[in-house]
């Protein structure tokens, strides 16, 4: 069902793009990276589309080829074979100038790209521990163990910023 | 600061605002379908995909209802006359023979031919598609469906002729769907996107759809309000209309000519797999195949094997791919992990082997984490045994085959 299947993808990825970028800013915290990401991920979601529109969820499928490829970065390295061109213009912060937000952006940055994954999907997108495990491809005992790890990480890091707020 | 401060700083995390996208969704379509072919069929003809995947987006981008037109306001158009009809099968199979491609073209616009688009068609069980292309980019496609495999759909509900019954396994696969359309040849027929494709019922509960795409001469960029930038059509005319229902009037069914093979597969296919779907180019009317998909139902196309002459090489993805020498060739090979697939192996002769590049795609991998692997799969003994079991039939089309697992 070639143009079935076509445009099946293409409707999905047009309509759910700017959350796949969403959730590739928060794992790279940088938007020329999430681009190169995103664009990888779906690149493979076109690859796997069968699977992924029979899948009991799409969304949760593509988020995980999301995920999935942000943790491989290092080993397969996206950001060498996947290109974009143009660059992006300075955008103005559209979040309050926040202290305590700029900074935990910048903590989770500095995390280990699992525990950053791992943060990312339990607190920024709700997602409970067994769905965790899922999409990252390990244990539920993995996933509470890297967030105690990222959580006590991310309080070392803002604690001077703790002590100052008291 | 605890746990629960740092946690809710997190759930209350906002990003900066999102500057506009770069990514492209054509490209990710064209590298996605290089990569299948790679895989599966080897040999692409990358100049002709990029070209079609550009040339098809119009018909592609744009389903919804943004530039629909009601039924009632498209122009009734008279189709021109056609060549003589080729006579309309009375009824239709429940599923193709994948070696004989079901339905060709009978009629194409002038600076058409499907040699333009020669790695464009496909004959699977249940779909025959057809291609063909103009110089200019323009594109005409032809679907057609087993009986039962496909159930037109209307975008407007109270237009829907047919929803698969609860169960079925037939797809709603005509999307699209936006009025009734002239009868093709006496049978009933839809409007697709507007009149830029036709839909109709070649046979009792059997299906087949024409598009066409003006080219990329035809197609302008706009920049939306989210940055991105998409294609404008330009209205259907009434004479785009009429040449798909010149197209669609004069499909042929039932079809004899077969498909020609580079190599038998000299060993059987596991039990339970099938052959699944082939690629193929038209050469003077003699139908080439790129090479064979099989598989069990799970994964009905587990297994591709290529055999062709030597286009692009190998180098499925820099730096990914080990390099090794066996039965005197040396080969590319990857052990796929595309971040869910695991257990993938794709091979790729990096010289010609009686001067032919040989491609093998296997994937083993169960849908589920932990599952065994597919059933069949480890009989055929990897990639490498897929090779074992090849016998390669040289350049020359005349000593090729019509049956692969001679």
């Amino acid at each position: 069902m070639r143009q079935s299947r076509e445009a099946e993808y293409t409707e999905y990825v047009q309509a759910r793009l700017p959350w796949l970028r969403r959730i590739a800013y928060r794992l790279t915290q940088d938007w020329q990276l999430a681009d190169d990401l995103t664009q990888d991920a779906i690149t493979s979601l076109y690859t796997h589309w069968n699977r992924a529109r029979d899948a009991s969820s799409t969304d949760a499928y593509a988020r995980t080829i999301l995920v999935r490829a942000f943790l491989a970065g290092r080993r397969s390295a996206w950001t060498r074979h996947v290109h974009l061109d143009g660059d992006y213009p300075e955008y103005p912060a559209s979040a309050p100038d926040h202290d305590a937000f700029l900074d935990v952006r910048a903590a989770l940055a500095t995390l280990p790209p699992r525990q950053r994954a791992t943060l990312v999907l339990r607190y920024c997108y709700g997602l409970p521990v067994d769905q965790t495990a899922k999409e990252l491809g390990c244990s539920e005992g993995t996933v509470k163990s890297q967030t105690a790890k990222g959580l006590t990480a991310l309080r070392r890091a803002l604690a001077p910023l703790s002590a100052w707020k008291v | 600061m605890d746990d629960n401060s740092v946690i809710t700083l997190l759930e209350s995390i906002t990003d900066p605002l999102e500057p506009a996208s770069r990514v492209d969704i054509a490209a990710a379509r064209r590298r996605g379908r290089r990569r299948q072919r790679l895989w599966r069929v080897g040999a692409p003809v990358l100049a002709v995909v990029a070209v079609a995947a550009i040339a098809t987006v119009p018909r592609l981008a744009f389903p919804g209802n943004t530039e629909r037109t009601a039924a009632s306001a498209i122009p009734t158009v008279s189709a021109p006359k056609a060549p003589k009809h080729p006579a309309m099968p009375v009824s239709a199979p429940a599923t193709f023979d994948v070696l004989v491609p079901y339905a060709a073209f009978g009629w194409l616009p002038a600076g058409f031919s499907e040699a333009a688009a020669s790695d464009q068609q496909n004959s699977g069980p249940v779909e025959v598609d057809r291609t063909a292309m103009s110089a200019d980019h323009g594109v005409v496609s032809l679907s057609v469906y087993a009986k039962g495999a496909c159930l037109p759909e209307a975008e407007d509900p109270s237009r829907q002729p047919a929803s698969p019954p609860p169960g079925s396994s037939a797809i709603a696969c005509l999307t699209g769907a936006t009025g009734p359309a002239p009868d093709v040849n006496g049978r009933p027929a839809l409007w697709i996107r507007d009149g830029r494709g036709i839909a109709w019922e070649y046979a009792p509960d059997a299906w087949a759809q024409v598009y066409t795409s003006l080219g990329t001469r035809g197609v302008k960029l706009k920049r939306a309000t989210d940055g991105a930038y998409r294609p404008v059509l330009p209205p259907v005319t009434a004479a785009q209309r009429a040449e798909a229902q010149k197209v669609a009037a004069g499909v042929k069914y039932a079809q004899t000519a077969p498909l020609w093979f580079s190599f038998k597969l000299t060993g059987p296919l596991p039990a339970g797999w099938q052959l699944s779907g082939m690629s193929f180019a038209d050469s003077g009317g003699r139908l080439l195949a790129d090479g064979l998909n099989a598989g069990p139902a799970a994964d009905t196309s587990a297994l591709g094997v290529s055999a062709t002459a030597p286009a692009y090489g190998c180098n499925y993805v820099d730096g990914q791919s080990s390099y090794v020498t066996r039965y005197g060739v040396n080969w590319e090979y990857r052990v796929l992990d595309d971040h869910i697939a695991k257990d993938v192996e794709m091979l790729c002769s990096m010289e010609t082997v009686d001067g032919l590049q040989v491609n093998v795609y296997l994937d083993m991998a169960p849908e589920e984490a932990g599952a065994p692997p597919l059933p069949g799969s480890t009989e055929l003994g990897g990639a490498f045994g897929v090779y074992e079991k090849l016998d390669l039939l040289g350049t020359n089309p005349v000593n090729w085959t019509t049956n692969p697992l001679a």
